[in-house]
């Protein structure tokens, strides 16, 4: 269910000039909620990227396209039939539009969901019948780890993959995630982050999972598209039982 | 002439202040309220994306109308193959939860609807609604006093003719 809280400023100063009869049926039409939803907006802003509407310049032009669409509408009838719009953007073509386009990207948050999630324990391989497998081989001097309660261990994998969403309330699909981490110390692993938004550019990235708290610190290294050589930041923290606030912070 | 550029913290105080003025105004432009609050968040986020672009020759908050209009008619004719004359008229969402103040705003010609709405729907100020339309702020009062009193004219005829058939 999505979170609904009131703005609390709105403007309706122009009301104030009606007839009192005609300004109570307007007000009357108002729904009275809405979401504070800045953060979607800045996640989209870094989504578009529409090849078709960077040709046409709109903003560029946008005074002369209202006083185009004033005009359409004086020439116009019927109306609009209720859908959902927007499309995230085309896929990134090449690195000359990711060195263009990297001057503004902007900090933003997304959010996501856990799909999937595997585990696998190496630690005591030996155990299992797998007394060659290479992690047991390697330590083929040191006694067979076994997982007391404290686990995951050195040498545990785990695998995770994520939705992506826009907004907190996880309704507005932007992308996937996907995250490898291999335990190098008990409860402490080094993961290696592949984000692809929704117009099929990536963002790479690596770093620590706590994962007493599930909560990852990652360094932005990469990507394609318009995130091709962008290095940054990246914290994933838990804001549900089963979702993350992702905020990305680049340099 | 070089842009002037809006920063991200004048765009994030026109959404917070104006979110609801524009997507009920854009709601009245695409019978949705759910399109519009897309078409709103659309267009904050190319205004975002695009901000170094605003030359500041108009308020900031008829460039972003600006962008959303574009927006709102680009989707109606990705989505539906229609002549261009039949775009983007201004009317009630929801006309049952109104019908008489639905059927007066509908009665009223396109242009002076438009600018009602731009004005009571989206709260715009004159200089606003005079760059988007291209008109100027005389025009915009004169076409507001006349629509306005086309509505109320028709709305007490309405009452009228209830009480009459209900008295």
């Amino acid at each position: 269910m999505r979170r609904l809280h009131a703005f609390s400023r709105e403007r309706r100063g122009n009301l104030g000039e009606l007839e009192p009869s005609l300004r109570e049926r307007l007000l009357a039409l108002d729904e009275p909620v809405a979401r504070d939803d800045w953060a979607d907006v800045v996640a989209r802003s870094r989504a578009f990227r529409s090849p078709a509407v960077r040709r046409r310049g709109f903003a560029a032009a946008a005074v002369g396209a209202a006083a185009a669409a004033c005009a359409l509408a004086v020439a116009g009838s019927g109306l609009m039939s209720g859908h959902r719009v927007i499309e995230a953007g085309g896929p990134a073509n090449g690195h000359a539009r990711a060195t263009a386009l990297r001057a503004d990207l902007s900090d933003f948050v997304l959010y996501s969901r856990v799909q999937d999630e595997q585990f696998v324990k190496n630690t005591d391989g030996r155990a299992r019948g797998l007394p060659r497998h290479s992690f047991e081989a390697f330590n083929t001097r040191l006694p067979v780890t076994t997982d007391t309660g404290g686990g995951p261990r050195a040498g545990d994998e785990e695998v995770f993959r994520f939705a992506l969403y826009s907004n907190q309330e996880l309704d507005s699909k932007n992308g996937s995630e996907t995250v490898t981490c291999f335990f190098e110390q008990a409860r402490k692993a080094f993961c290696g982050a592949s984000i692809q938004m929704r117009n099929g550019d990536d963002i790479a990235a690596s770093g620590m999972l706590i994962r007493k708290s599930m909560k990852f610190n990652f360094a932005v290294t990469g990507g394609t598209g318009r995130y091709g050589g962008d290095e940054g930041a990246l914290e994933e923290i838990p804001i549900s039982h089963h979702a993350l606030r992702l905020s990305f912070e680049f340099v | 002439m070089s842009a002037r550029g809006a920063s991200k913290a004048e765009i994030e105080a026109l959404y917070r202040d104006r979110y609801l003025g524009f997507r009920r105004a854009l709601a009245a432009l695409t019978g949705s309220y759910e399109t519009a609050h897309d078409v709103v968040q659309e267009a904050f986020a190319r205004a975002l994306a695009q901000s170094h672009r605003y030359r500041g020759e108009a308020p900031l908050g008829a460039w972003v109308w600006a962008i959303a209009l574009r927006v709102a008619h680009d989707e109606r004719r990705r989505t539906v193959p229609v002549p261009l004359a039949e775009v983007l008229e201004t009317g009630l969402p929801q006309p049952a939860r109104d019908p008489q103040l639905s059927e007066a705003l509908r009665a009223l010609p396109p242009r002076r609807r438009l600018v009602l709405f731009l004005r009571y729907f989206a709260d715009f100020s004159y200089q606003e609604i005079a760059s988007i339309c291209g008109i100027s702020e005389g025009t915009v009062a004169a076409t507001i006093a006349q629509a306005r009193a086309a509505v109320v004219e028709a709305l007490g005829e309405a009452e009228t003719v209830a009480e009459e058939v209900n008295p």
